[in-house]
C-alpha cells in the first residue's frame, strides 16, 4: 500500500525514539504462525511502522502451552520454555510474545527459573545435553504491555492516519493480567491499559458484563471439554452482543482467544444457535488498520467470521488530514 | 492453583490423562508444536506473503531434534507415549 507523508513522518519520528530500546526477538508460538498467520503479518506491519527492528527467534518451539504442559510435568514445561528463552539470551534480546498463552508460559517460567536456583540447576542439566544453558538474562514481554509501556498511548495516537470510529469489545484474556502480582499491570479485575490502546486508534471501547471472564479456550478446556468451552464462549458472545448499541468487532490479545471467538461463532451457528456474525481482530490487526493498511493487508478474510459490512465500514473511514 | 497443578501432575504420572490432552502432548513430541502446521496453514501463510513454513522448529530439523532430545531427557516421551516412545 502507499504510505502518505504524515505516515512517513510518524515512522521517522518513531524510529528515532526507538533507537535506544533493547533488542527484541519475536516469539511466534503455534496458533499464530500455523492457523492465523494474518496476525503475524499485521504484527510485522505495526512494529515496522514504529521503526522497531525485530529479530527472528529461529528454531523456537511451542512455548509450551501453560494449560496442558505445565500441569502434566513441571520440569518438562520449564525445560522447553527455558530453551526458547535461551534462544533469545543468545541473541541478547528480550522476547516479544503476541499470545497470552506464550506470555504466560515464558514469563512465568523465566521468573521461576530466575528465583529458584535448584530448579534452574535441574533444568540446566537437561539443557546442557543439547549445548545450552539458562542464564536468566532477558525479559519476556507481551505486545500489548510492550506497546503500552515502551511505545506509549501518545505515540500510538501519532501513527494513526485513519481513526477508527468503531465500537469495540475488548477481550483481555487470562494470562495477560494474571498472576497480577507478577504482571504489574494494575487491577486484574478492572484493567484499563488495553482499552487505552484500543481507544488510541480512534475506536470506542464498549463495556460489557463479565468482560474479564475467560473465553473458555485455555487450560485444555477447548481440546478436551469442548461443550463446556463452547458454553463459556457463548456466554461471552451473548454479553457482547447484548450491549445497547451493539459492537462492530471483538479485539483480543491472543490467538487462542481469537480462535475461540472466531471459530466458536461458526460452530455455535452450525449447531442451530445464534449467528452472532461479530468480526474478531487481534489488536495488531486493529492498529494496522488505523495506521492506514487495508483489510486485505491484515488478512481479515482469513477469519472464520467474515463480515462484508464491517470491511466496507473500515474501508469507508476517512483518513486524518 | 499450586494444589490443582500438583494433583493434576500426580494424576498424569499415574497414567490418568484425557485422550485429547495426550494427543496435544504427543503433537509436541512429534512436531515441536502443540498446534502443528497443516496444509491450510501453509496456504494462509503464502496468501499473507509469508514463507509456507514459519521460522520455528517447523523448518529447522536440527532444532526439532534438539527439542525431542530434551523431551527424552526429562522422560516426557515415555510419560506420554509409554512403550511407543523411541
Amino acid at each position: 500500500m502507499k504510505m502518505d507523508g504524515h505516515k512517513d513522518q510518524s515512522r521517522m519520528q518513531s524510529r528515532m525514539n526507538t533507537q535506544d530500546m533493547k533488542n527484541i526477538a519475536m516469539f511466534l508460538g503455534c496458533v499464530i504462525p500455523n492457523r492465523y498467520p494474518a496476525i503475524e503479518r499485521a504484527t510485522n506491519l505495526v512494529l515496522e511502522g514504529f521503526g522497531i527492528d525485530v529479530l527472528e527467534l529461529k528454531g523456537a518451539s511451542c512455548c509450551p502451552a501453560p494449560g496442558v504442559f505445565r500441569s502434566f510435568d513441571k520440569v518438562t514445561w520449564l525445560t522447553v520454555a527455558a530453551r526458547n528463552i535461551v534462544l533469545a539470551e543468545e541473541l541478547g534480546a528480550d522476547i516479544l510474545t503476541i499470545c497470552n498463552g506464550c506470555f504466560g508460559s515464558l514469563s512465568d517460567a523465566n521468573l521461576i527459573l530466575k528465583e529458584d536456583a535448584k530448579l534452574a540447576r535441574e533444568v540446566n542439566v537437561h539443557l546442557e545435553k543439547v549445548g545450552r544453558r539458562f542464564n536468566g538474562s532477558v525479559s519476556v514481554r507481551h505486545i500489548i504491555e510492550y506497546l503500552h509501556r515502551d511505545i506509549g498511548v501518545e505515540r500510538i495516537r501519532d501513527v494513526v492516519t485513519k481513526p477508527l470510529g468503531l465500537r469495540v469489545a475488548v477481550h483481555y484474556g487470562c494470562h495477560l493480567v494474571r498472576p497480577s502480582s507478577e504482571r504489574h499491570l494494575g487491577s486484574q479485575d478492572y484493567p484499563v491499559f488495553f482499552d487505552e490502546l484500543v481507544e488510541a486508534t480512534g475506536a470506542e471501547s464498549v463495556d460489557f458484563p463479565d468482560k474479564m471472564m475467560c473465553c473458555g479456550a485455555g487450560g485444555g478446556v477447548r481440546s478436551a471439554l469442548h461443550d463446556t468451552s463452547m458454553a463459556m464462549v457463548e456466554h461471552k458472545l451473548d454479553a457482547i452482543s447484548g450491549v445497547g448499541a451493539g459492537v462492530d468487532c471483538i479485539v483480543d490479545a491472543c490467538p487462542f482467544c481469537h480462535l475461540q471467538f472466531d471459530g466458536g461463532q461458526v460452530e455455535i451457528a452450525k449447531k442451530g444457535g445464534k449467528d452472532y456474525g461479530i468480526p474478531v481482530l487481534h489488536y495488531t490487526q486493529l492498529l494496522a488498520l488505523a495506521m492506514g493498511y487495508s483489510v486485505e493487508d491484515v488478512g481479515l478474510s482469513q477469519n472464520a467470521v467474515v463480515s462484508k459490512e464491517f470491511m466496507e465500514k473500515v474501508e469507508g473511514l476517512q483518513p486524518r488530514h | 492453583m499450586d494444589a490443582v497443578l500438583t494433583l493434576r501432575t500426580q494424576a498424569v504420572h499415574e497414567g490418568v490423562m484425557l485422550p485429547e490432552h495426550r494427543a496435544v502432548a504427543a503433537a509436541l513430541i512429534r512436531s515441536g508444536h502443540g498446534v502443528p502446521i497443516n496444509d491450510e496453514g501453509k496456504k494462509r501463510r503464502r496468501e499473507m506473503g509469508l514463507g509456507a513454513l514459519p521460522e520455528t522448529v517447523s523448518r529447522d530439523k536440527a532444532a526439532l531434534d534438539e527439542v525431542q532430545r530434551l523431551l527424552k531427557s526429562t522422560g516426557f516421551d515415555v510419560l506420554i507415549l509409554g512403550e511407543e516412545a523411541e
